[in-house]
């Protein structure tokens, strides 16, 4: 089966023009596959798209890259700025490369994979999806988290999952410091069972001894600012 | 505030800073509309004792006033008169000093005319800011041509202070030699840190927190800090959210608060060292395969 | 406690001999026991009342705030709650002393609802300066005066169109009930105004009832989807509100009930945080960015409107403008909340008075006034203040406390409790059920509508024929406070006109 396959250039196009013929391409020609070329890093590239399309950005993405997208899939084959995927609510963005501040900010459902590094506060507000993160994550990574799923591959910033209420962060590697409400575990056989699964779908290559060094990051309460009536 | 930028030729030979600056602060031009500023090191070759000034004029007969003034304690070596927004002339002339000290007062003698403004005085580089967009700005004052080994910029997008070239970015200071700074964000105890500094003898000319931070950085280079050492006591005494640039004779140098508010990048390889407020400006200059975010409370520096 | 409340015993014992006289006020719904209400008891959300011997008493005044919901819930008007001169000491008054006292065992701040409680300099400082024959005034009854409004009409392809210019504010559901939320929405379809979805999401009732709605975009980002923004007739990027300028929101896990969870997507029953600010915005540029961002999301059609709490207005405005807002919101430190701390809301911002004229003043200066619409709100509770406010310079208002008093809010200040004696500020089923909203809509449109009366009619007795035509020369100060933070001119003294 032939799939319908289109490429826009984007070098001479403002976001709106973009997203526009993204939007024009998959709601009235049921195109497939968009292939983003030139991107050099533009802003809010794929913006508010809905539909079972892929879009292919072949280059680097700017700020608020495939944020509140539904459904779509997005592979990114450079890097992103700062807040890729912002307030998704369900599909899959691949990033090739590294990742600003705020990857996956406030999503509610879908995928961000960074297959490297990210800055910090990764995951901020989320309320629920799968973040991973090849490399590192900066500072706070996880704050504010109500619900979700954060991996972490490499090591992590000061204060991570400040102010956590929801959800669990994994990380393989160091842990810099806890911030409030959070508390650590280690990964139990079940939670590996899962990483395994999801870890393997994006082909990260990890050791059955290296998955036993998963640090689990969980709330300590869903009520940690509960304030008894005077 | 605004984007930031700055480069770095490892190699200390000339090379097209201007032309790099340019492109860079081009693709930053929508995180700053009001102003822009250009710190060009390394390609003016003056003689010791030789500054440049740039002075902002609103009448054409007072060039005559100004000319008066410089000759009195100086002679005027070169000169340019360049036209900008709002019928303003930018007099562009070179002077001869017997030393930095005299720089200063020299500044504040020709201040002192209505309506006219000294925007900077330099040795070692190359000042350009005005208002209006980048392109506008390279057009105005040919940045393309600039030569150089390091620079740093800024596009400005006005918090609380004027939009004006005198607000506009890099800010320098005349208490240690040709100091700039370009910066993102906010200084929010700016009294305590311009205080201290004000009474060791420090003059303000304008109550933009930018200002307050290269005096800050400049007073620790005086007082023989390493620029590192500045850049991370001024990560420790400034708060609010910030990210600046400061530009030397030697290099440049990147500090980032302590909440990481404010963005920063930098990617690096055997040619150059460059930092910017987003990934699009430094792939003007550089491959960013590798971009590395720069972490809150990091400080980094380039010196060649 | 500069409250007395008293309840006569007599009358409260008076029996009707109509079993269930209080049914819908009664959590006691046993017929046995009709007679003994205990409404006053139950009702009163401050703890005022003990039960002794059988009997309610009014034990506990001190704690009264004066919202005499007991009083009007009591089915025999048996209680009086009386306001009492307040007792000073050089300073220390009583209620400072028991605020003493509160933190000595309480250990933290104070958390209450509503907003500011002390006395500002209000719109009450101004008067409209009547036309008599150095202009005509114009006739209230016979001729026409206009009050429609475009509000966002600068980049947005679909700007909001309303009948007035007074909308209705930003209220969450899960602070409020399902009931107040739809009341509100209907309101402003009849009265031909806009609803706002606050922060909690967008019901889809609230859709439906309402023809113009703002999405609200805050902080915590709850509920927030391109189907959400796109459902919408404006978007709202609130950055803060009057009452508690630089906090975040604090929805206790208590009032994340099955329906606030699937409305806002959050778990039930777990504390909603909402960060003090975006943790995308803490810049100009950053601002600049996140309108351009949901201008992509909606495609340019809605208006995207920026609100601040009141306090650096001329920067913040500016910014906002120049970081390509169709309209801005500057709230007043006299704007209420669901909850937040008594300090913050009596000690932060500027009052909306001085707001209106700092974000005026800075438009014009940046040449955006004509494109950029600026809308008001704080302490707004009379036609008379929002002809003052569109006089001052602004071009339209929110209301949002007077919409709940409307609604039958007596501004206990316990919202955040969940025990909201009238249904409004909970998400308690039986609680709810004391709150009609097709009633409660009517209401809310009827006051929306005599308030736009009210203002048309002083508008033309300054001689205007249209709300948007008033300027600052029709006022005039009442108080020195009043002028200056203004820059309206004392009575007395003569206008600029007269001047020239």
């Amino acid at each position: 089966m032939s799939e319908k396959t289109i490429t826009i250039d984007v070098s001479k196009l403002t976001p709106r023009q973009t997203n526009t013929k993204i939007r024009y391409a998959i709601d009235h020609e049921k195109v497939e596959k968009i292939i983003l070329e030139n991107p050099n890093a533009m802003h809010y590239l794929v913006n508010g798209v809905i539909g079972e399309s892929q879009v292919i950005i072949d280059g680097s993405a700017g700020y608020f890259a495939g944020s509140m997208v539904d459904k779509l899939q997005i592979l990114i084959k450079g890097n992103a700025g700062w807040f890729v995927g912002d307030n998704m609510t369900e599909g899959e963005i691949i990033v090739e490369g590294s990742a600003g501040d705020g990857a996956g900010q406030g999503i509610y459902g879908g995928t961000v994979v960074v297959k490297k590094g990210v800055g910090a506060r990764t995951g901020e507000i989320m309320k629920n999806g799968t973040i991973i993160i090849g490399g590192n994550s900066g500072f706070m990574t996880g704050i504010f988290m109500m619900g979700g799923k954060i991996i972490i591959l490499g090591d992590v910033g000061e204060d991570l999952a400040e102010s956590i209420v929801n959800g669990e962060i994994y990380v393989l590697g160091k842990i810099e410091s806890l911030g409030k409400n959070a508390f650590q575990l280690k990964a139990n056989e079940e939670d590996i069972k899962e990483l395994k699964t999801i870890l393997n779908k994006y082909d990260f290559k990890i050791s059955n001894e290296d998955y036993k060094n998963f640090k689990k990051i969980i709330p300590q309460s869903k009520r940690p600012f509960f304030h008894k009536k005077d | 505030m605004c984007g930031i930028a700055g480069i770095v030729y490892k190699d200390k030979k000339m090379h097209n800073i201007g032309n790099d600056m340019t492109n860079m602060l081009n693709a930053l031009q929508h995180r700053g509309p009001d102003s822009a500023g250009f710190a060009l090191y390394g390609g003016l070759g003056l003689p010791d004792g030789e500054y440049i000034l740039n002075i902002q004029i609103d009448d054409d007969n007072q060039i005559s006033d100004v000319k008066n003034i410089i000759q009195n304690n100086s002679s005027i070596a070169q000169e340019e008169k360049i036209p900008s927004v709002d019928d303003t002339i930018i007099y562009r002339c070179h002077v001869n000093l017997d030393n930095f000290k005299q720089l200063k007062p020299l500044i504040t003698k020709v201040d002192q005319i209505d309506d006219v403004i000294v925007l900077n005085g330099s040795h070692s580089f190359e000042m350009i800011k005005d208002v209006g967009s980048v392109l506008e700005i390279a057009n105005r004052y040919d940045t393309r041509s600039v030569k150089g080994t390091h620079a740093i910029g800024h596009t400005r997008f006005s918090t609380e202070s004027a939009i004006d070239r005198f607000h506009a970015h890099p800010f320098q200071t005349y208490i240690s030699e040709d100091v700039t700074v370009v910066h993102n964000g906010q200084i929010t105890n700016y009294w305590n840190i311009r205080d201290p500094l004000e009474r060791k003898g420090h003059i303000f000319e304008t109550f933009n927190d930018t200002e307050c931070l290269v005096h800050y950085i400049a007073d620790k280079l005086i007082s023989n800090y390493t620029l590192e050492e500045a850049l991370e006591g001024a990560v420790e005494d400034m708060d609010g959210p910030f990210s600046f640039i400061i530009g030397t004779p030697n290099g440049i140098g990147i500090a980032k608060d302590k909440l990481g508010l404010r963005p920063g990048v930098i990617a690096e390889n055997d040619e150059k060292f460059a930092i910017a407020s987003e990934e699009v400006s430094l792939r003007q200059v550089i491959d960013t395969h590798n971009v590395e975010q720069i972490s809150p409370g990091e400080v980094r520096v380039y010196e060649i | 406690m500069p409250f007395n409340v008293i309840r006569d015993p007599l009358i409260c014992k008076r029996d009707f001999e109509r079993p269930g006289c209080c049914w819908y006020l009664c959590d006691d719904r046993d017929e046995d026991i009709c007679g003994k209400c205990f409404s006053c008891v139950n009702n009163c959300p401050h703890g005022v009342y003990e039960i002794v011997r059988g009997e309610p008493q009014p034990l506990h005044q001190a704690q009264c705030v004066g919202c005499r919901i007991c009083s009007e819930m009591c089915p025999h008007g048996a209680i009086k709650v009386l306001a009492m001169p307040e007792d000073q000491r050089l300073g220390w008054k009583y209620p400072d002393i028991l605020e003493i006292e509160r933190k000595t065992t309480a250990a933290s701040y104070k958390i209450r609802s509503t907003g500011a409680t002390r006395t500002l300099p209000t719109f009450d400082d101004l008067v409209i300066t009547p036309a008599q024959v150095s202009r005509p005034p114009l006739d209230n009854y016979r001729e026409p005066c206009g009050t429609d409004v475009i509000i966002g009409d600068r980049y947005a392809e679909n700007p909001l169109h309303i009948d007035t210019p007074i909308m209705i504010g930003a209220m969450s559901f899960g602070a409020l009930s399902k009931e107040a939320k739809m009341a509100l929405a209907l309101g402003s379809t009849l009265a031909g105004t806009v609803a706002n979805t606050g922060e909690g999401g967008m019901l889809p009732e609230e859709r439906a009832l309402s023809h113009n709605l703002v999405a609200q975009y805050a902080s915590g980002r709850f509920g927030v989807s391109a189907e959400y923004l796109n459902n919408a007739d404006a978007i709202e990027i609130k950055i803060g509100q009057g009452a508690k300028s630089g906090m975040g929101g604090h929805l206790l896990g208590e009032k994340v009930t099955a329906d606030v969870s699937k409305i806002r997507k959050i778990p039930e029953g777990a504390d909603a945080l909402s960060p003090a600010r975006h943790m995308d915005i803490v810049g100009p540029e950053d601002l600049s960015m996140k309108i351009s961002q949901l201008r992509e999301i909606t495609d340019w059609q809605v208006p995207i409107m920026v609100k601040f709490a009141a306090g650096r207005v001329a920067s913040d405005v500016k910014i906002a403008a120049k970081g390509g807002a169709d309209a801005i919101v500057v709230d007043g430190m006299q704007g209420g909340t669901g909850a937040g701390p008594d300090v913050i809301m009596e000690q932060a911002g500027v009052p909306t008075l001085s707001a209106i004229v700092e974000a005026d003043a800075a438009l014009k200066d940046i040449n955006l006034r004509d494109e950029v619409s600026l809308i008001v709100s704080g302490g707004i509770r009379t036609g008379v203040d929002v002809l003052k406010a569109l006089a001052l310079g602004a071009d339209a208002t929110y209301v949002a406390t007077g919409a709940l008093v409307a609604l039958g809010c007596r501004v206990c200040q316990e919202c955040y409790d969940g025990t909201c004696r009238k249904g409004i500020a909970t998400q308690n089923l039986e609680l709810r059920h004391r709150l009609n909203y097709r009633e409660g809509a009517k209401h809310v449109a009827n006051y929306i509508k005599a308030m736009t009366d009210e203002a048309t009619m002083l508008a033309q007795q300054a001689g205007n024929s249209h709300l948007s035509k008033l300027e600052k020369e029709n006022l005039k100060s009442l108080t020195f406070e009043a002028s200056v933070l203004t820059g309206v001119p004392m009575a007395g003294e003569m206008g600029l006109s007269s001047k020239i």
